[in-house]
């Protein structure tokens, strides 16, 4: 009985053992070495490094391009899931009222989001420039010359041109998923409320968005966490500049990663990462819950 | 509960709602179309003639020239050749796991289910610098088939998860049949339930072999200057190289984003349902299982972790804390 039980587990192993070993030696010892390492001073070359404590997090909080970046990082986290969520949900509202063409305005809002991302962002850089790009002669060309800016040059409208490029594609997939979910919102109760004399946009709050709340739910939290993640068009659009003033988290530990020798510092930095995105998630998740409930 | 039962207005508002949705769609992939139109300019009228002005000649010669003054071709090959290998690769290993964790195979299926679910709460940008230092120890940095490894790890939480769901909906009758027909567990895996996978693994692919082909963090990363390159990294170093030379930069751009667009028109009704299939499903406005799989499987990681959470919320993660306090 227990040799074929060994025998049994044996060739089980067969099946998952290599995906398990390669997973374990990737993915689970990279997450205990981040902690790890964030406690040292290595610096990735010698064979020795030294215990420092707290020091590298303590250090953090005086390294003044971490709260630049962090201070990007937030401003995306209030500008994206706007720009991309409620488009997505007046364009899904839109698109399932359409009667012809439902398909073509599907695939159209669609295709950016399976686009190769570094070649979108040039695109738009292209669509950016303050002498022949796109945005700028359009506005000459309808004589709405005084509002040209630069619009990756100008501090002050920077972040909101990458946050675009970064919408661009993301619309896609929430207009997808909201209107799959439209599909499910009871037709029959709707018509009964028009009958009672209830006006569209109370049977647009009163019924529909009650029937999708969990997927706009859903979408919400990816906007959030996809916003906390923007990077390309960052590395695109600015290189993260001037100075370092467009960084945004993700871009820095890139930065950190490639040009530093300072491993200890940069897994901090990656444990901080882990540790906001772990908290802004359970946080808007709790806030989203209860407003379900509530309805 | 079908479409015409819904009131309608006029029929000449819903005209003008489609017109205007048609224009919506058009000013929303203008830049794509601009791009065409640049990419058959000369270099000269790139830069002289504003961007709406069709060429005068159209110079189909930039798409030769591009793979002239770049390693397009390579590059191309490249990434195709990654992201089949990694997804093939990740797939036949996952789905085997898969097999050994639905049907319970084995005395550590649950735990090792939970195992792999606990690279779902890890965003793969914070913990880049210890796969760094590990792709060294493990002398894959700077190696494209490293890539391929570092993928299929990647990829692996999130398809045992689809996979297990999809296992777990395939009757059990079926194993029965099977091994009173004296057919043993990998035969009963390669001729029977692999083949019955079909759906969810094309949907899983597709889906995921995109986002490797654009991936461009990773090989940014863990690529060495002489280590070849995917189509990622060379649109962004041809890019800069002809940063004054517009017409040729788009054409590689168009011919970069070819396989992935054709891809995404062969597989449509996959990747659609695979995004949205499960939304519909849960009618009643409770996310179903069904629900978090699709929206895991569409936008990679964190995704995933919003998912869990959304379990959590639910009370499955009860369960879940349970089960693993029972072991």
């Amino acid at each position: 009985m227990k040799k074929s039980n060994l025998k049994n587990e044996l060739d089980c192993f067969a099946f998952y053992g290599p995906i398990a070993v390669m997973y374990t030696m990737l993915s689970v010892v990279s997450l205990v070495m981040l902690f790890f390492y964030s406690f040292t001073d290595w610096n990735g070359l010698t064979k020795t490094f030294g215990f420092v404590g707290l020091q590298n997090f303590a250090e953090i909080l005086k390294d003044d391009i971490f709260i630049i970046a962090i201070k990007n990082s937030f401003l995306f986290l209030i500008i994206y899931p706007v720009v991309t969520v409620l488009p997505a949900l007046i364009l899904a509202v839109w698109i399932d009222n359409m009667t012809r063409g439902r398909n073509f305005a599907k695939i159209g809002f669609f295709l950016p989001s399976v686009l190769n991302g570094i070649a979108v962002s040039f695109i738009w850089v292209y669509m950016y420039r303050s002498d022949i790009g796109v945005i700028n002669t359009f506005l000459r060309a309808i004589n709405l010359g005084a509002f040209q800016v630069d619009w990756l040059g100008n501090l002050n409208v920077v972040i909101l041109s990458i946050t675009v490029v970064a919408a661009w594609q993301g619309i896609g997939t929430p207009m997808m998923m909201l209107l799959a979910a439209l599909k499910t919102v009871p037709k029959d109760m709707l018509e009964a409320a028009e009958i009672d004399g209830a006006s569209s946009v109370q049977r647009f709050m009163k019924i529909t968005v009650p029937t999708i709340w969990p997927t706009l739910n859903v979408c919400m939290l990816l906007a959030v966490s996809g916003a906390l993640k923007i990077f390309i068009p960052i590395y695109v659009c600015t290189g993260g500049g001037p100075g370092y003033l467009t960084y945004s988290m993700v871009m820095y530990i890139v930065q950190l990663v490639m040009d530093s020798d300072r491993v200890g510092y940069a897994s901090a930095i990656g444990t901080v990462f882990f540790i906001i995105i772990m908290f802004i998630s359970l946080l808007q998740f709790k806030l989203m819950a209860r407003k379900e409930t509530e309805l | 509960m079908t479409e015409h039962i819904r009131p309608r207005k006029k029929s000449g508002s819903h005209h003008f709602l489609n017109i205007f949705m048609f224009i919506a769609v058009i000013a929303f992939i203008f830049p794509t179309i601009i791009v065409f139109n640049i990419s058959l300019k000369t270099q000269q009228e790139s830069i002289l003639t504003p961007f709406y002005q069709l060429p005068a000649a159209p110079q189909f010669g930039n798409f030769v020239e591009v793979f002239r003054q770049s390693k397009l071709a390579s590059s191309l090959l490249n990434s195709v050749l990654i992201s089949v290998c990694s997804m093939v690769f990740c797939v036949v290993l996952t789905a085997m796991a898969s097999y050994i964790i639905a049907r319970k195979k084995s005395r550590f299926s649950n735990k090792l289910y939970y195992y792999f679910l606990i690279s779902f709460f890890v965003p793969g940008e914070a913990v880049t610098i210890s796969v760094m230092q590990l792709m060294k120890f493990y002398r894959l940095y700077g190696y494209l088939p490293g890539l391929i490894v570092l993928y299929a790890a990647s990829g692996s939480a999130m398809a045992i998860y689809l996979f297990c769901a999809y296992i777990k909906s395939v009757p059990k009758e079926l194993d029965e049949a099977a091994i009173i027909d004296g057919a043993g567990m990998s035969r009963f895996f390669w001729t029977i339930l692999f083949p019955l996978m079909k759906p969810v693994i094309v949907t899983y692919t597709l889906i995921v072999g995109i986002n490797i082909y654009n991936d461009f963090m990773t090989p940014l990363l863990y690529l060495k200057a002489n280590s070849g390159r995917t189509v990622s990294l060379e649109i962004s170093s041809f890019v800069s190289s002809f940063a004054a030379n517009y017409p040729l930069a788009f054409s590689g751009i168009i011919i970069a984003n070819v396989p992935v667009l054709v891809v995404f028109f062969a597989g449509q009704q996959y990747i659609i349902s695979g995004l949205t299939a499960g939304t519909v499903k849960g009618g009643d406005g409770e996310p179903t299982r069904c629900d978090l799989q699709e929206h895991e499987i569409q936008a990679g990681r964190v995704v995933q972790f919003s998912a869990i959470l959304q379990r959590y919320c639910k009370g499955d993660w009860e369960v879940f804390c349970l089960k693993s306090r029972e072991k």
